[in-house]
């Protein structure tokens, strides 16, 4: 239990420089910007690396996937969320629509909010009602791409070759995805066999809605300071 | 589990309890917002908190986007070009000169004590006077070491005699300037005069 909360903590602090500066790193910038044409593998580790130093998209897939205890079930929502995300990463960047970054990372700290109060029993408790749980991870799916897509646009791409590395991109993201959840879930899975599973689970979700929330106020300043 | 089974109403948490730790995380989270993210982030610092725990000069660096900031942020100031700095405590200061505004920022130092110091404005000009004061002098002499103008400058500095060390900055733009100032060696911060 204490393991799980500092790996989540870990996760969260651990991300300081690239992740906290919002964005991407200048490295990565000026590295992409040199690229015309089709280059596979250098856009599938930008988008893996995205995906696995990403603690927004970590802590809504840890929601996910918490009371998710067959791999088929696993495998079900994560694809559904991939879906969502490529949706929007794809169209967000070739359609150029862009809206401030800030907003869409402080929707995507509300499906961490959401998800969390989801997993609490709250909407049941509140509303008698449990909303569609398949549907809440497509339309936050939907909003995940559309932050990866905001901020792939900061990569300022060549047009050269634009839409086979924006598909490389996002196989990267998934297999970052991938990689990220098998350490997830492999801690969750020890995690569940004891007694301490069910006895914190509504204090674990608790505190992850907190991060959620932190991670709101966070860029709800950044759009009224930036 | 409540997303596949539709758990019984004795399994789910009363509704009191579910308010109250929906308001307790996004308070939890309200506070460490303003009190270490927000100054570290963005340099804002509504409860002084953040400049306490010596966070709001790395929120203040990281959005001044400055080539000063990122020449401080990287730390060059006596790493490499004098030995004797190397292990000294690094002072960073950010000093608003206002539109129209004329200010000092002044150091105690004794005789023959030496500092390294950088500083830059993000855009615009300052015409700066670098100089000292002798100790208990009361007559007006002051001994300017250099003066010009510009946005950076970058040196050490060995205190000819006791007193107050430091620069005039005079805002020569038309806006507000921030001056980012870096600092390490024997002296007596005394800051803005």
């Amino acid at each position: 239990m204490l393991f799980l909360l500092l790996s989540i903590l870990a996760i969260f602090v651990g991300m300081t420089g690239d992740v906290f500066a919002h964005g991407i790193t200048e490295g990565d910038k000026n590295y992409v910007q040199t690229i015309s044409g089709v280059a596979p593998i250098p856009f599938i580790y930008l988008g893996a690396k995205h995906m696995m130093t990403g603690y927004d998209h970590l802590l809504f897939l840890f929601g996910v996937i918490f009371f998710l205890y067959k791999l088929k079930d696993v495998t079900i929502y994560v694809t559904i969320f991939a879906v969502g995300h490529i949706v929007t990463l794809l169209s967000g960047v070739l359609m150029e629509i862009s809206v401030s970054a800030y907003i869409i990372d402080a929707i995507i700290g509300f499906s961490v909010v959401y998800k969390s109060l989801d997993n609490m029993g709250a909407f049941q408790r509140w509303f008698n009602y449990q909303p569609n749980t398949k549907i809440a991870t497509l339309v936050f799916g939907l909003f995940h791409g559309y932050g990866l897509a905001t901020k792939i646009q900061d990569y300022e791409l060549s047009p050269d070759g634009l839409l086979p590395n924006l598909i490389f991109f996002n196989i990267g993201v998934e297999i970052g995805q991938i990689l990220a959840l098998a350490v997830i879930l492999i801690a969750i899975s020890y995690w569940r066999k004891t007694n301490s599973f069910i006895k914190n689970a509504y204090t674990v979700n608790a505190f992850v809605m907190m991060l959620g929330f932190l991670l709101m106020w966070y860029q709800i300043t950044g759009y009224f300071v930036a | 589990m409540y997303n596949s089974n539709i758990p019984t109403e004795a399994e789910l948490p009363s509704s009191e309890k579910l308010i109250k730790s929906t308001i307790i995380a996004a308070a939890v989270a309200g506070v460490l917002a303003v009190t270490v993210v927000l100054p570290s982030e963005y340099g804002v610092d509504p409860t002084g908190v953040g400049s306490a725990l010596g966070l709001k000069s790395m929120g203040e660096i990281k959005n001044s986007g400055s080539s000063a900031a990122n020449i401080i942020a990287s730390g060059t100031v006596g790493d490499e070009r004098t030995d004797e700095f190397t292990n000294m405590k690094k002072d960073v200061a950010t000093i608003d000169v206002p539109l129209g505004g004329q200010l000092e920022y002044k150091f105690d130092m004794n005789k023959g004590d030496r500092m390294i110091f950088e500083w830059a404005v993000e855009e615009g000009e300052i015409y700066y006077d670098f100089h000292g004061e002798p100790e208990g002098d009361t007559t007006g002499f002051y001994e300017s070491f250099a003066d010009s103008t510009g946005r950076s400058a970058l040196g050490t500095f060995t205190a000819p005699f006791t007193g107050s060390h430091g620069w005039y900055f005079r805002n020569e733009s038309d806006g507000d300037l921030k001056v980012i100032l870096s600092t390490k060696g024997t002296y007596k911060i005394t800051g803005v005069k």
